[in-house]
């Protein structure tokens, strides 16, 4: 059996990895920082992530117009609680369970 | 090694040899042999063991913004894109001779760049004509020393229409010197 080493575990080498293992080789992905790499981690989804939350920080101000009030008008921005939750629990760290 | 199912190591992996990596994870240390690799490292590189990086053939994309005191001449840089193009490059610590056939254009785009602590100076060269752009080359060497980056921005396009009226092959001739 060929044994395949993929060095980098974004969106280049998962497929790499997941092609190469449907192929009936053996595969070894090395990764040195996050698994999903630039694009999951830093890059694509968070800046994306970020983006959906200042849409929804010009939405709740603009709340009015769309007929909804909100009282004390303010917004506050929280990363932590349950914003950190729903991070973690999208976080790459499962990742290698995902392609058996 | 389980079968149907992709092993993941942590850590960084370079090449001891074209089938055999090392991957370092703090102060831990794997050797993998396999048949073959896949780099899939995004913008870091991986230097391969017949081709290190030597800044010079093999270059990585960061040191290839690495010009520090290199020497580029612009071509029709006193204003418009060439200008543009030569103040980009200033900022990336290259210095600038700016060519333009008008002169004092060419004196305020190098003032402009000598501004941003780069060194600069203007050549006034009809770059349509070999004598005027082999004495700008010379004047160059001889003044700086080097030549590393010549960018031939200088164009000229008035007229598509290369009937005798509008200037025939005299005017083609005077294009294609330009380019
Ligand atoms: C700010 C930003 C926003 C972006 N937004 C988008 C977007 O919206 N849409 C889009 O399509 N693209 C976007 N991109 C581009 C996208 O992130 C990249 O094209 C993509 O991540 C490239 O994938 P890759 O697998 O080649 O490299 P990477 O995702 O960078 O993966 C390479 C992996 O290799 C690892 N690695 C490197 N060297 C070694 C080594 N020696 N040993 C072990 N591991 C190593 C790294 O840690 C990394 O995890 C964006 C990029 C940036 C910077």
């Amino acid at each position: 059996m060929t044994h395949i080493v993929v060095i980098g575990g974004g969106p280049a080498g998962y497929i790499a990895a997941i092609a190469a293992i449907q192929n009936g080789s053996q595969v070894t992905l090395v990764e040195e920082k996050y698994l999903g790499g630039t694009c999951l981690n830093v890059s694509c989804i968070p800046t994306k992530a970020l983006l959906q939350s200042a849409e929804i920080v010009e939405k709740v101000k603009n709340a009015l117009t769309f007929g909804i009030e909100l009282p004390d008008g303010k917004t506050v921005i929280n990363w932590g609680g349950e914003y950190r939750k729903e991070k973690d629990k999208s976080s790459s760290s499962s990742w290698a369970e995902l392609v058996t | 090694m389980k079968k149907n199912k992709i092993t993941v190591k942590k850590g960084s992996a370079s090449f001891l040899n074209s089938h055999m990596i090392v991957v370092q994870n703090g102060s831990e240390k794997e050797t993998i042999q396999a048949d073959k690799f896949i780099i899939a490292s995004g913008s870091e590189p991986v230097q391969l063991p017949f081709a290190p990086f030597d800044g010079e053939w093999v270059v990585i994309t960061k040191g290839m913004k690495c010009h520090d005191g290199k020497i580029a001449i612009v071509t029709g840089s006193g204003r418009g894109i060439g200008k543009a193009i030569a103040l980009r490059l200033a900022h990336d610590g290259i210095n600038i001779v700016i060519n333009d056939i008008n002169e004092e254009a060419a004196q305020e785009t190098a003032k402009e760049i000598e501004s941003i602590r780069r060194k600069s100076m203007a050549e006034k060269a009809d770059v349509s004509n070999r004598e005027d752009v082999f004495s700008m080359v010379k004047q160059v060497v001889d003044h700086l020393g080097q030549l590393d980056i010549m960018i031939s921005n200088a164009g000229r396009c008035r007229q598509l229409c290369f009937l005798p009226r509008f200037g025939g092959l005299k005017l083609y001739d005077r294009i294609i010197c330009f380019d």
